[in-house]
């Protein structure tokens, strides 16, 4: 519930503060959010798997991002950016996937 | 050494992992496997039974729930930005291809109009050659005009056929006798041969306009202020087939007839098929001016 609250605000601060991203940041920003996404989707699972844990869910959420981020970054100076942010969304969202799978068969029993 | 002491004890199982695919073990290891260790690790501390998820475990305060709601809001405002971001750059893109229909359409426009200036000038440029075209013809014909005026006003040089009279004084002529040619002869003769039809006339040589006068001066006629000594030669253009009988009708001509009857002065016609007689060089007009002009 209050992991819900706390969304809520995030997103409602984020439209309505309209934080300004660095022009250097910007790139990273979609691939930051798919990373977040897959510790979100994760940490859900986790929870109704019976084994979440927040400690676990808090490093596996910033270091997520972190690494995604990251690996753009470094694509972006090898010149492969596109090709590796590609790679970086093609296997989160396959874990995406499984994951909401996952949870689809704990919340409807199939 | 090594290989002795590390003989002993059997190698290691290498991890399931390796065996797999790398696919397959994206589509099976989705779940970070912290998770799995974390609960082990808490299990094997609590004991046998499995607890939920924060059930009886110390380590679940308020400050790990601090972390997931700063994870969970730091999503929320990845999330937010990047909505916005969106909105803010599709207007962005459509106001710039909007632009760029604009000025594609500009420049259509532009493109008709010049177009149409590019017509509108060519139908000048034909309009100012017909104009230009019909100014030469109008010049070439003024310049017919003038010569034709100059022709009749004698002076400009004219050829064409006609006939030649002789004019001589009698023999043995002396004044007061009648022998001798007076200037009122050449002027009848003259004004005879205008009546009949002659369209330029010459007196030896000089061409008679509208300022020619024959006069007697002394013993010798003139013939625009210059003095002549018979024989005098009279050309007249005109039809050399009418030219000497219709002069002969006229007053001059009869006039002659009768001086060359009872007198016995020369009076010689002649047709010719080609006169040349050269312009009047002496016809400026020092006062004269056409009506209208300053």
């Amino acid at each position: 519930m209050i992991a819900i609250i706390g969304l809520l605000i995030g997103v409602l601060a984020g439209l309505f503060l309209e934080p300004t991203v660095p022009l250097a940041l910007q790139p990273y920003l979609p691939i930051a959010v798919v990373a977040a996404l897959d510790a979100v989707f994760g940490g859900v699972r986790a929870h109704f798997d019976g084994i979440f844990d927040d400690k676990v869910f808090v490093i596996s959420f910033f270091s997520n991002v972190l690494i995604a981020a990251l690996i753009v970054y470094l694509g972006d100076q090898l010149g492969v950016g596109g090709q590796l942010s590609t790679g970086v969304v093609v296997v989160l969202g396959i874990r995406i996937f499984s994951n909401v799978a996952a949870i689809r068969r704990h919340v409807f029993h199939a | 050494m090594t290989n002795q002491a590390g003989g002993g004890r059997p190698p290691p199982p290498p991890p399931s992992q390796s065996y797999a695919g790398l696919l397959s073990e994206l589509m099976t290891n989705t779940l970070d496997a912290d998770y799995e260790v974390v609960a082990s690790r808490r299990s094997a501390a609590t004991g046998a039974s499995p607890q939920g998820e924060s059930g009886g475990d110390p380590r679940s305060g308020w400050s790990n729930r601090a972390g997931i709601v700063a994870a969970v809001t730091a999503f929320g405002v990845l999330v937010g930005v990047s909505a916005v971001k969106t909105a803010q750059d599709q207007p962005q893109a459509t106001a710039e291809r909007a632009q760029l229909i604009e000025q594609i359409e500009a420049g259509q426009a532009r493109l008709d109009d010049l177009h149409g200036d590019l017509s509108a000038l060519q139908a000048d440029i034909g309009r100012r050659q017909q104009e230009q075209a019909g100014e030469a013809s109008a010049a070439s014909r003024r310049t017919d005009d003038l010569q034709h005026l100059a022709m009749s006003a004698g002076t400009a040089a004219v050829t064409g056929p006609g006939m030649v009279l002789n004019l001589d004084n009698a023999r043995h002529a002396v004044p007061g006798a009648g022998g001798l040619i007076l200037d009122s002869d050449v002027q009848a003769l003259v004004n005879g041969l205008w009546v009949a039809g002659a369209e330029a006339i010459a007196i030896d040589g000089h061409r008679l306009t509208a300022l020619t006068s024959i006069r007697f001066a002394g013993q010798a006629i003139t013939v625009d202020y210059r003095s002549l000594t018979p024989p005098y030669v009279v050309e007249a253009i005109g039809n050399p087939d009418t030219l000497p009988s219709r002069l002969l009708e006229t007053q001059g001509g009869q006039l002659w007839l009768g001086l060359r009857a009872n007198y016995g002065i020369t009076f010689e016609t002649q047709t010719e098929s080609t006169i040349t007689l050269a312009g009047d060089a002496y016809n400026n007009l020092l006062w004269a001016r056409p009506v209208g002009s300053r």
